[in-house]
């Protein structure tokens, strides 16, 4: 009972924040995981007191793309300065997003990352939900601020190739590793569209399921047969 | 509605129920079982190194091999399964929930499952002594949500080591087939490593004196060890990094409190070891084998993550088999497997989301368990309750029945009888 409570109580509440800033409950509590790339063996990229700026270029599969999470690595005793975040869409023309500066001096101490072997802190970056964003072509960017200049904090990078993302620039140039980052899109209750997409993925398989159906008519026919007279 | 069921409309609920969430669910893991025996189902027996050089570790050989035969099986009857096999072993998990023949993949995965629960059963029900007790341990075991949940949603192969490790008990008390015991026991732990632990106490209950011992002993022992040994010269020390993987692994140097539970799980063993020696030969049955099983798991349960859902059906069958003969406690059954619940379902994928496969945009959305929980609670205090609280249970029901193995009449305590061994 205790779990369907707290399920109920989460549920009840949920509706009745506001919704507008984030991270609102709303946003918090249903999301959508949509590239998440802190995956094989991350390695650090160059401290940003060496670089000027980062940039990664991605593709969302999903609406209203709300959330960017990255991974920085900090040198616990050096770490200072500001940097920018930067979001952008491109296709014909490129769009700014948003755009939000990251303090490293507040910063907590660096703390082991999920259940990798690496430390470093987790920073979430929320933004109003981007619609449409679904096959849309974006890049984040991280850049030094020129006026307080960071370091001691990089991000972290790694090789295993994402079909949803470019390799990422350093400085302008492009290599052959990737930002380690999450992508999150917050997620809206179309029903209709949910049925649709649903009902599409049991279509596209109607020869499976015609004989997993009659599979299950066995199964019935087996309890008919042998219930007590 | 229980009391108009017969056995064989339970065991069709069983069925059912399984069958249900076969080609709807879909969790990490079972790509990960399957990913690399699709390497060596076509011709690449360096799987080990290719698990190590991704940074994971793949379950012992015989896991290996056996998945390898049914995916090379498979894929000849229903070519569109290679093509899925091969989207996973190549392209990684992203690109397979949007695959043309998912759900019919992911029923094939699962069908040797269905083999091996079914068998299981069977064995259980040759534990039991009646038909009730029989009809009892179907119903437990058909509706029991984690015997569904860990193979058949999240995929995992504890099953099969599960089913030897219930043929061991089986076969240990059977005059003749003492041998088989100890194969199941190395055919588990091919499977797994976890049955390993059981060797010690099958042998003592199967062997008669010291010879029995050691030749039971090697039974178990060299298979493993040819089959360990034959991936050793293909793959090298890549073949044991599980054992240096496992969170249930013997790394206790730094810990105090591994070692203080490893002192904790030798001494119930010891205590197992001595009532099995003091106890009149002909009064184990299979009741008291079931309890020398059973708090065998629970000393090593003690020891694992309650948040690894899977680990907890290594102890089920005898957890069941317990609560059919043990009317009185099955609260601490339902209690154990509540609290498996709240410490379990964690992540998305794992929780609402191993539903992905029917529309993973709108189930990877729904918060798991842990969602919920961090947001009533502090998430660290609320998984330290828990771990705690399950230790305590598990540690009254491991007391509880060394309590009653030490004061009913199976403790015969005969010095004589003793020293004549």
């Amino acid at each position: 009972m205790m779990p369907i409570l707290a399920w109920l109580v989460f549920m009840a509440l949920s509706p009745g924040v506001v919704l507008a800033g984030p991270p609102g409950l709303m946003e918090r509590a249903f999301f959508y995981n949509d590239i998440h790339n802190f995956v094989g063996k991350p390695y650090r990229s160059p401290d940003f007191g060496r670089i000027q700026s980062v940039v990664q270029p991605f593709v969302s599969n999903c609406s209203n793309l709300n959330r960017i999470i990255i991974p920085f690595y900090v040198e616990d005793d050096a770490r200072k300065g500001t940097l920018t975040f930067n979001l952008y869409q491109t296709g014909p023309g490129t769009k700014p997003l948003f755009s939000t500066t990251i303090d490293v001096g507040e910063f907590p101490p660096p703390a082991k990352i999920g259940t990798h072997y690496l430390a470093g802190v987790i920073h979430s970056i929320w933004f109003p939900p981007q619609s449409p964003s679904k096959q849309q072509s974006h890049f984040w960017e991280l850049k030094a601020d020129p006026e307080r200049p960071a370091s001691g904090v990089g991000i972290y990078l790694t090789l295993p190739a994402n079909s949803q993302l470019e390799p990422i620039l350093i400085d302008g140039v492009k290599g052959s590793a990737y930002g380690a980052f999450y992508s999150y899109c917050q997620f809206r209750f179309e029903w209709t569209k949910i049925l649709g997409e649903s009902g599409e993925r049991l279509w596209r398989e109607k020869y499976f399921l015609s004989f997993y159906l009659v599979l299950l008519g066995g199964v019935g026919a087996y309890f008919k047969k042998y219930s007590k007279k | 509605m229980d009391g108009k069921l017969t056995i064989r409309q339970w065991v069709a609920i069983a069925f059912l129920l399984r069958l249900l969430v076969m080609p709807f669910t879909l969790q990490g893991d079972l790509l990960h079982v399957n990913k690399y025996p699709f390497f060596m189902a076509h011709g690449d027996w360096h799987v080990y190194e290719r698990a190590a050089s991704d940074g994971v570790n793949y379950y012992p050989p015989l896991a290996l091999i056996f998945i390898s035969a049914y995916q090379f099986l498979a894929q000849f009857l229903f070519p569109p399964f290679e093509s899925f096999l091969r989207s996973i072993a190549e392209s990684g998990s992203d690109s397979v929930i949007s695959f043309d023949n998912l759900f019919f993949s992911l029923f094939l995965m699962k069908v040797p499952y269905l083999f091996f629960d079914g068998m299981l059963l069977s064995v259980g029900w040759k534990l039991l002594s009646n038909d009730e007790e029989r009809r009892t341990f179907t119903v437990f075991w058909a509706v029991n949500p984690l015997a569904i949940y860990a193979p058949y949603m999240m995929g995992q192969i504890d099953l099969i080591p599960v089913f030897f490790t219930v043929l061991a008990c089986d076969y240990s008390l059977q005059k003749g087939k003492e041998n088989l015991a100890c194969l199941s026991i190395a055919a588990g732990c091919l499977f797994k490593v976890f049955p390993i632990i059981f060797l010690p106490l099958v042998v003592l209950v199967a062997g008669r004196n010291l010879k029995d011992y050691l030749r039971l002993s090697l039974i178990a022992i060299v298979p493993v060890a040819l089959v360990y040994g034959g991936f050793y010269w293909i793959s090298g020390k890549a073949v044991f990094k599980i054992f240096l993987d496992v969170s249930y692994n013997f790394d206790a140097s730094r810990n105090l409190q591994v070692v203080a539970l490893r002192v904790v799980q030798a001494g119930i063993y010891a205590l197992i070891a001595a009532h099995i020696l003091f106890a009149v030969r002909k009064d184990i049955d299979y009741p008291l084998l079931v309890d020398y099983f059973l708090l065998i798991f629970l000393a090593v349960n003690g020891g694992i993550v309650v948040g690894f859902t899977h680990y907890w059906l290594w102890f089920l069958p005898f957890a069941v088999l317990f609560a059919i003969r043990q009317p009185r406690r099955r609260a601490v059954f339902y209690v154990l497997l509540t609290l498996i619940f709240l410490g379990g379902l964690r992540s998305r994928p794992a929780a609402l989301g191993v539903f992905a496969p029917l529309n993973p945009e709108f189930f990877l959305s729904l918060p798991a368990l842990q969602d919920v929980t961090g947001f009533l609670f502090d998430q660290g205090t609320y998984d330290s309750v828990i771990d705690l609280l399950t230790k305590a249970v598990l540690a009254l029901a491991a007391v509880s029945i060394l309590k009653n193995l030490y004061t009913t009449a199976h403790f015969n305590f005969d010095w004589r009888r003793i020293i004549a061994r």
